[in-house]
């Protein structure tokens, strides 16, 4: 039998039959329901495959697309709408109902837990690189990140103070204590964070004195601000020995809203660069 | 502008029901309106008629229906109790929290977030709203009696303070929860209709049966209290057993409702304004008119709190409040016109 006379639906079949099952797989249709997710999925190349993200997900400029809202409150109808293959999303993901709903319709539900240290987040990556068929970017994400990281640790700015500041508005100042992603940044910048209270809590302009940190890290709208500005924002803290220094920064809040991601350990490398920066002035 | 009852009764029939069949087949997705409405009928008579698959099926028979009925239940439920305190209190800006119900089961909401863990919550919560609701309800009423009768003054200040003491306990437990107590506190506070259960939608009907039976038996009586209570005594009403036992069926009422769906504010207050401006005080057809208004107005809250930021979805108390805020504001400065 000849090829010219081989049924070509046949031949088709046979290709198909010979191709590994996960690269002809049908395009994905994911949504990620919390910033790490979403970050996770573009590091990993996914980006196309994504329909859907949540309030809290930055998309890089120029992209634009569905907002399923908060994560805890998610639309079972909302969410079907968009005919999703995938839902990925942190253990916070909720309410119950709407989780009940996606499983009874068959969707895959992916639930990563928060990633507070740089083991999970390399955990979470592989594990839904595994899930995904993405394993070599994967892999390659795990590579920079490690390289990353040994960067930092050059950088390392260990054995001095610091403590970590939600907001930059006027003289309220609450302070980031064990638990939380303030202190995971801090963690990963391998600086002692000064406060070691449980979750946030405000500090008063005389408390943060009395503490006196080496370095003040803000999470403020503007990542670009300096010192000056900081502090004109929180008059309380010109006082202080780091704005002597000038070892007051601004950070890029929404790269830590979900705990380590990606782009936290870019702003922790960001970050370093300045301090080692500042310090040899 | 005074409108007959019955074409009031026959007005609000038609809203109710075009709110049903919109809220049955308007959503996030897309689905044949007809075979959404033949699907339920499927559902109950066990036939095949309509066309529609497995998963469009689900989202009408266990997403939508039960949302649809829960809300149309907390509306009367929430209307009738509010027409009534307003009519107990002789007071136009009362409304079931009045009497505490509400910041009482915020109290018990706060303490299952922060305090349970998070395994339980499922039914610790509407539990501990329930009683919280219940305990503070029955809190201010001890306050206010006393050996001459139970005062509507005293249950108001009572209300208040106990109200204050309420929204110290929040706030002190939330100022020690961690980030995710205090995200689920704030959006139960909001108000949802998306935790509609078939065993939750049961316990609410036969709740409503019950408060709206024993609500239009006390219809008279609510007509003769207008006059005011010395009055009302005069005309043999049992004052003091009234009150308990209007109080006693609000809070229990108003606080299942709050149990299944956190705090929806503004229908119990506006919806008998709404309906006393076109048909008049009497409760014996201003009881059921309110259930039917309020059943209808949370539906149609429900659906636009469902489509205005699809696929996301907004909380339905915000939705109620937009609305109803305004709406005050328009009885007030119309009070006032008419005052001059």
């Amino acid at each position: 039998m000849s090829i010219k006379t081989c049924n070509p639906s046949v031949i088709f079949t046979l290709l198909f039959a010979l191709l590994p099952l996960h690269s002809i797989a049908e395009p994905q249709r994911i949504i990620s329901t919390d910033s790490s997710a979403s970050n996770l999925l573009m590091t990993l190349g996914l980006s196309e495959e994504l329909v859907a993200v949540d309030v809290t997900t930055q998309l890089p400029k120029g992209k634009t697309l569905a907002n399923v809202g908060y994560h805890r409150n998610l639309s079972a109808e909302g969410l079907l709408s968009l005919e999703p293959t995938l839902v990925v999303g942190s253990e916070h993901m909720g309410p119950e109902a709407t989780i009940r709903a996606l499983d009874q319709a068959g969707v895959e539900i992916i639930q990563l837990p928060t990633a507070m240290t740089t083991f999970q987040l390399k955990e979470n990556i592989t594990q839904l690189a595994k899930l995904l068929g993405a394993e070599d970017a994967g892999h390659e994400s795990i590579l920079s990140i490690d390289a990353k990281l040994n960067q930092l640790k050059k950088l390392s700015i260990g054995g001095q103070t610091a403590v970590f500041l939600l907001s930059n508005n006027g003289n309220t100042l609450r302070a980031a204590g064990t638990g939380t992603g303030g202190a995971a940044f801090l963690k990963l910048l391998g600086a002692d964070s000064i406060v070691h209270f449980e979750n946030y809590r405000n500090l008063s302009a005389e408390a943060l004195l009395s503490l006196e940190p080496d370095i003040i890290i803000i999470a403020s709208t503007n990542p670009n601000a300096d010192t000056a500005e900081l502090i004109r924002n929180s008059p309380a803290l010109e006082l202080t020995h780091a704005a002597k220094k000038q070892k007051i920064i601004a950070v890029n809040a929404s790269a830590l809203i979900a705990g380590i991601s990606t782009a936290a350990i870019d702003e922790a490398l960001r970050i370093s660069k300045t301090l080692t920066h500042t310090s040899a002035l | 502008m005074r409108w007959s009852v019955s074409l009031c009764g026959i007005i609000l029939g038609l809203l109710l029901l075009i709110a049903s069949v919109m809220s049955i087949t308007q959503g996030a997705m897309a689905l044949p309106a007809s075979h959404s409405l033949l699907s339920i009928f499927d559902a109950v008579f066990n036939s095949q008629i309509a066309d529609m698959s497995d998963y469009q099926r689900i989202i009408v028979l266990e997403i939508r229906l039960p949302r649809l009925a829960l809300a149309l239940l907390v509306g009367a439920i929430l209307s009738q109790c509010g027409a009534v305190m307003q009519g107990l209190f002789r007071n136009p800006l009362a409304d079931p929290s009045i009497i505490g119900v509400s910041s009482g089961a915020a109290v018990g909401a706060v303490v299952a977030i922060v305090l349970l863990p998070a395994a339980i919550i499922g039914w610790a919560l509407p539990l501990a709203a329930f009683f919280g609701g219940l305990i503070t309800t029955l809190l201010i009423y001890h306050l206010a009696r006393s050996p001459q009768g139970t005062s509507v003054m005293m249950l108001l200040l009572a209300g208040i303070a106990i109200s204050a003491l309420a929204n110290a306990i929040i706030g002190y437990l939330s100022y020690f929860s961690d980030d995710q107590s205090l995200r689920q506190l704030n959006l139960w506070q909001m108000g949802a209709l998306s935790g509609a259960t078939y065993s939750a939608i049961a316990l609410t009907a036969i709740v409503f049966s019950v408060i709206a039976f024993v609500f239009q038996k006390n219809a008279d009586a609510l007509n003769a209290i207008l006059l005011g209570e010395s009055e009302a005594r005069h005309l043999g009403i049992n004052i003091d057993r009234l009150k308990l036992q209007l109080i006693v069926l609000t809070a229990l009422g108003v606080g299942v409702a709050v149990a299944f769906t956190g705090i929806i504010g503004f229908i119990g207050l506006v919806v008998p304004h709404l309906v006393r401006i076109s048909t008049g005080s009497d409760h014996r057809t201003l009881l059921p008119l309110s259930a039917l208004c309020g059943a209808a107005l949370l539906a149609l809250s429900d659906l636009v709190a469902r489509l205005v930021v699809s696929p996301a979805e907004l909380p339905v108390g915000l939705v109620t409040a937009m609305l109803g805020a305004p709406f005050f504001l328009i009885l007030l400065i119309q009070q006032k016109k008419q005052l001059h």
